[in-house]
């Protein structure tokens, strides 16, 4: 009860003063009436009554402070006086201050946003228990070695910076080997990507990501079912019966989350699997790129691909294939592990190799801690975060310049006020507080702002990073750690660039400053340019921005490039959708015929102007190339031609010009003659000054196939806008030799209007045509060729953008700075002004200043470019990082915007009224 | 800043809980009622009355409100809570305790 009393009293006592102190006063009031009364009553005149009632009573002011203090809020009080004070003094210069809370605000948002992904992407731990005792398995070798017959996996092997060729995939013989009787490792569990199955779930089909595991991946990595049970060593053994194990994600959006989901039925590439459980909400296998909606058993890979052998996955010691993972036993170290397994690998290795060749560069095992996962996708972004993150501190700096800047400005404008209250008897101590209040409020309100720009910049990211990759999912948001990082971040900004100014501002030579006039300032302070901690930091931040303009006129340069290559054909209105009649069991002859009927259908919808289909989507596509033999030429040579699989009016409907003969259409059947179209470069490298029409070549096969080559294209970008046209070779798809069209096919399709306004009529055609076979990758051409320079379109976009920010942050530094000055010489260039000095004159005084630093400022921001021009470079197309022209671009925007940000500070300091100016003290 | 009065701090407080603790009074019937009571001897600067009624309440000793009163107009009248009849019991007694040893002191020294 006391304590609910207390503290209601003292909210009062904070909350209501004036009404509080209004009490007081009446209190008071009542008690001297009365004093009043009985005196009169005594027989004084009412004056005299009043001095007796005032000397009885005692000093009212005394007394009322003394209550004051009994309430014991001062330390409260002060703050809010002190906040108030702050809050008075930023809105008295509410552009600079709006400016700086701004640009703070996107300083930190930038920043937040960044390291959100840096910390989803490169530190976040895996979702199981014990993260830090996981390793995973990696070997090395110089170049490619030679043991290794056949390697399989999407991300399995890559060349490092130094051209060593590193590979995370090993033969399964390794595997059961190594599994046996460890005695550092508890457990080594191995995985394989399953790709992207064809799911079937009630009569929905579609295609999700899959994962093959060992019987004890889940017993391995420790992770509990949501619902039902993973899979174990029992089902994963070959003949075993079909268990599969979906993810919580795919449960909860095909299931309900239902229980009932256990037991049911699903098909995986046409083939029964019964869903024996649930992962665990929020568990994405070990590879933070992607989130597997399946997981099946590692020995039912035959049965689920009749193509593999068991024998050449499961026995064969020189097919790499599976990844593996363990997790080290209590009390090793990685180190010991790493040497026992390495030991172990290379007698596994040495018994594989035939010859001298193989047994010369054989691949070494080496352990890598495995507490967040693979790594490939930190292989992907760590440098284009890096780069990234970079950029936003550099803008964060430049940003908390300006805090810096302001509060220096401010406090050397109350020098005088300072010194006088320090005079007066107030602390020191006290007058920091008061300062640092200031700046921790401009901290704290910017840090707010910076976690909505946060929030906002999140989503803006995850939507240029995964740039038409629907499958990409990525586990960023905000979180607490992204709080406590933008909090961290502003409170450092707020106390650095706050305390500095406050301690120096209350370090002053009491006398001087006080001697000080308002008009002509310090004396310290010589009329004219000086270099003071101001001018550094402006200075400064104008370096800074040179670097980030650079970048973004780079990256820029870069994607113009990208963009202005010729592609070859109309990318206009072109809607692009892969299906696989495959996966529903169409197969060869029956496939192709199930693909011609479906592309005659889409023809025919409304709103179509003409529909093809090719094997690879151009531009955008893997390459898929052969060996081919042309008459009269070397077969020394090696030649070989990309091959492309198209369906009947592909020229027409892609608007690619034919140069010479025909196009291949509907009379080119299995049965009838093979033919081509080539492209201009194969006509112009392997018939050189003939007309290639006519002409015959063979591709290299058991045995050749002959073709003859009945037209010749126009020049179209095959796989990539950074890659030359190579030759290539369009082949009829029926006359396509079987196996070329494992991939399905992919259509294109002319639309009148927006063609993705298509995709659910497209839909719906092939369900009715086939329920089994799902539609895949719907996007349109320009966005098939946008998601191949995502990391590209995403450095321009941001790096622009940064810029510009930059920019911005550091023209409003330099335009308070000018201003601030101005403001400060008003006297001076009044006299100035008195004295006949041209306005002109005065408007190139202030921007000379402006240009002398800003000069300073590009000349180093230049230097530093150059400096690191070698960490852009891999990341530009047709531009080198020093180029001239672009760094002389930057500093001239940088000289414009200076003299921009300085002109308004000028033209008001030529328009000074001598009168009044001197008028003004 | 000088003492808010000659009498011990804790005095004062011990005078004000006591004179409230028969009846709610306002700041100036208990100046009255201390002044009458202790025959004039414990003459307090009036005005010091109320820091200490402030901080009494603070405290949660006391509470006031503020009621029509015997001057014939609103006053601030206080009176004393549950916890103030407490702590005026363990004042009281401390109180007790060392006026008697002063006394016995005093008497045989």
């Amino acid at each position: 009860m006391r304590i609910v009393r207390v503290i209601r009293h003292r909210l009062r006592s904070l909350l209501q003063r004036s009404r509080v102190d209004f009490d007081l006063q009446r209190e008071f009031e009542v008690h001297l009436d009365q004093l009043v009364k009985e005196r009169m009553a005594d027989g004084m005149s009412k004056s005299e009554a009043l001095l007796a009632a005032r000397r009885e009573f005692g000093s009212v002011s005394l007394a009322q402070e003394q209550c004051r203090d009994m309430r014991a809020t001062n330390l409260i009080d002060d703050l809010m006086r002190d906040l108030v004070f702050a809050f008075r003094g930023l809105t008295k210069s509410p552009v600079f201050t709006l400016a700086v809370l701004l640009s703070l605000a996107l300083g930190i948002g930038a920043n937040a946003a960044i390291y959100s992904f840096m910390d989803a992407i490169m530190m976040r731990a895996l979702p199981v228990p014990d993260p830090d005792s996981l390793v995973i398995l990696n070997w090395r070798a110089k170049g490619w070695p030679d043991v290794m017959k056949q390697q399989h996996g999407d991300d399995n092997g890559h060349h490092d910076a130094e051209g060593v060729y590193v590979s995370g995939a090993f033969p399964y013989p390794f595997f059961a080997s190594a599994g046996n009787q460890n005695e550092l490792l508890s457990s080594i569990f191995a995985f394989a990507s399953a790709g992207r199955p064809n799911l079937v779930i009630g009569n929905q089909a579609f295609l999700g990501i899959g994962e093959y595991v060992s019987g004890n991946y889940f017993s391995g990595l420790g992770t509990r079912p949501a619902s039902g049970r993973l899979i174990d060593t029992e089902d994963d053994r070959p003949g075993a019966s079909p268990v599969a194990v979906i993810s919580y994600r795919l449960w909860q959006q095909r299931f309900d989350g239902a229980s009932s989901a256990i037991g049911q039925t699903i098909l995986v590439n046409r083939k029964p699997f019964i869903v024996g459980g649930v992962t665990a909400p929020g568990f994405y296998g070990v590879n933070p790129r992607d989130s597997p909606d399946i997981f099946l058993p590692l020995h039912l890979l035959p049965y689920v691909d009749p193509r593999v052998r068991h024998d050449a996955w499961f026995h064969d010691r020189n097919n790499y294939w599976i990844e593996m993972m363990g997790r080290l036993r209590s009390g090793t170290t990685l180190r010991q592990a790493d040497v026992a397994m390495a030991t172990r690998f290379h007698g596994f290795v040495s018994a594989t190799a035939d010859n001298d060749k193989e047994r010369a560069n054989l691949p070494k095992l080496w352990l890598q801690g495995g507490g967040s996962g693979l790594d490939a996708l930190r292989r992907q972004y760590s440098k284009p975060l890096c780069v990234l993150l970079t950029m936003t501190g550099l803008i964060l700096a430049i940003a908390c310049s300006n805090i810096a800047n302001l509060l220096l400005s401010r406090a050397t404008g109350r020098r005088r006020e300072i010194a006088i209250r320090l005079s007066l008897g107030a602390g020191r101590g006290r007058i920091i507080r008061q300062l640092l209040t200031e700046s921790l409020l401009i901290a704290i309100v910017g840090g707010l702002l910076g976690v909505l720009v946060a929030a906002l910049g999140i989503r803006l990211l995850k939507w240029l990073l995964t740039y038409g990759q629907e499958d990409f999912t990525l586990h960023a948001g905000i979180d607490g750690r992204i709080l406590l990082f933008a909090i961290f971040l502003s409170m450092l900004a707020g106390i650095l660039f706050g305390l500095t100014p406050a301690i120096q501002a209350t370090r002053v030579d009491l006398a001087p400053a006080l001697k000080e006039s308002r008009v002509f300032g310090s004396r310290a302070r010589r009329f004219g340019l000086s270099f003071g901690p101001t001018q550094m930091l402006v200075a400064g931040q104008i370096a800074l921005s040179v670097l980030l303009v650079v970048a973004a006129a780079l990256f820029v340069k870069t994607l113009s490039n990208l963009h202005s290559t010729s592609i070859g054909f109309n990318t206009e209105k072109l809607l692009v959708f892969n299906l696989n009649g495959k996966l529903a069991g169409y197969s060869d002859r029956r496939g192709t015929m199930f693909y011609e009927n479906l592309r005659q259908r889409f023809a025919s919808l409304p709103g179509v102007r003409g529909a093809t289909m090719s094997d690879i989507p151009l531009v955008s596509g893997p390459e898929g190339g052969n060996s081919i033999i042309v008459p009269g030429m070397s077969a020394a040579r090696n030649l070989s031609a990309k091959i492309a699989v198209i369906g009947p009016s592909f020229f027409e409907t892609l608007q690619i010009p034919l140069l010479l003969g025909r196009s291949v259409g509907e009379q080119d059947t299995a049965e009838a003659p093979r033919v081509v179209v080539v492209n201009d470069v194969f006509a112009t490298t392997f018939f050189p000054g003939r007309n290639a029409v006519g002409q015959h070549f063979q591709f290299e096969d058991k045995p050749p196939i002959d073709v003859q080559i009945v037209g010749v294209a126009k020049n179209t970008r095959y796989s990539s806008l950074k890659k030359e046209t190579p030759p290539v070779a369009f082949i009829p798809w029926a006359q396509a030799p079987p196996g070329w069209l494992n991939g399905g096919m992919y259509y294109e399709m002319r639309t009148l209007g927006d063609p993705l306004a298509l995709a659910n009529t497209v839909r719906q055609a092939v369900h009715q045509a086939s329920p089994l076979v799902p539609v895949a990758d719907v996007a349109t051409q320009m966005q098939y060729i946008n998601s191949t320079i995502a990391p590209e379109l995403t450095f321009a976009d941001l790096s622009t953008g940064f810029g510009i920010l930059a920019l911005l942050i550091a023209c409003v530094g330099l335009y308070g700075t000018m201003a601030y000055a101005v403001a400060r010489r008003r006297n001076e260039i009044g006299v100035r002004i008195a004295l006949g000095a041209q306005r002109r004159a005065v408007i190139w005084m202030v921007e000379r200043e402006v240009l002398v630093l800003s000069s300073i400022g590009i000349a180093i921001g230049l230097g530093m470019a150059w400096q690191t021009a070698r960490i852009t470079a891999s990341f530009l197309f047709g531009v080198q990082p020093n180029d001239i022209s672009i760094l002389a671009l930057s500093a001239a925007i940088l000289v414009l915007c200076a003299l921009a940000a300085g002109y308004a500070p000028a033209w008001r300091a030529s328009r000074i009224d001598p009168m009044q100016a001197l008028r003004n003290e | 800043m000088p003492k808010p009065s000659d009498l011990l701090q804790g005095t004062l407080d011990l005078l004000i809980l006591k004179t409230i603790s028969r009846e709610p009074l306002h700041g100036w019937g208990i100046a009255k009622r201390m002044q009458m009571l202790s025959g004039d001897v414990l003459s307090v600067g009036q005005g010091s009355l109320y820091p200490a009624l402030h901080r009494l309440e603070q405290q949660g000793w006391i509470s006031a409100e503020w009621k029509d009163s015997d001057l014939g107009r609103p006053a601030k009248v206080y009176s004393l809570t549950r916890a103030g009849r407490k702590q005026l019991e363990r004042e009281l007694n401390s109180w007790r305790r060392l006026s008697s040893a002063v006394h016995l002191l005093i008497e045989n020294a």
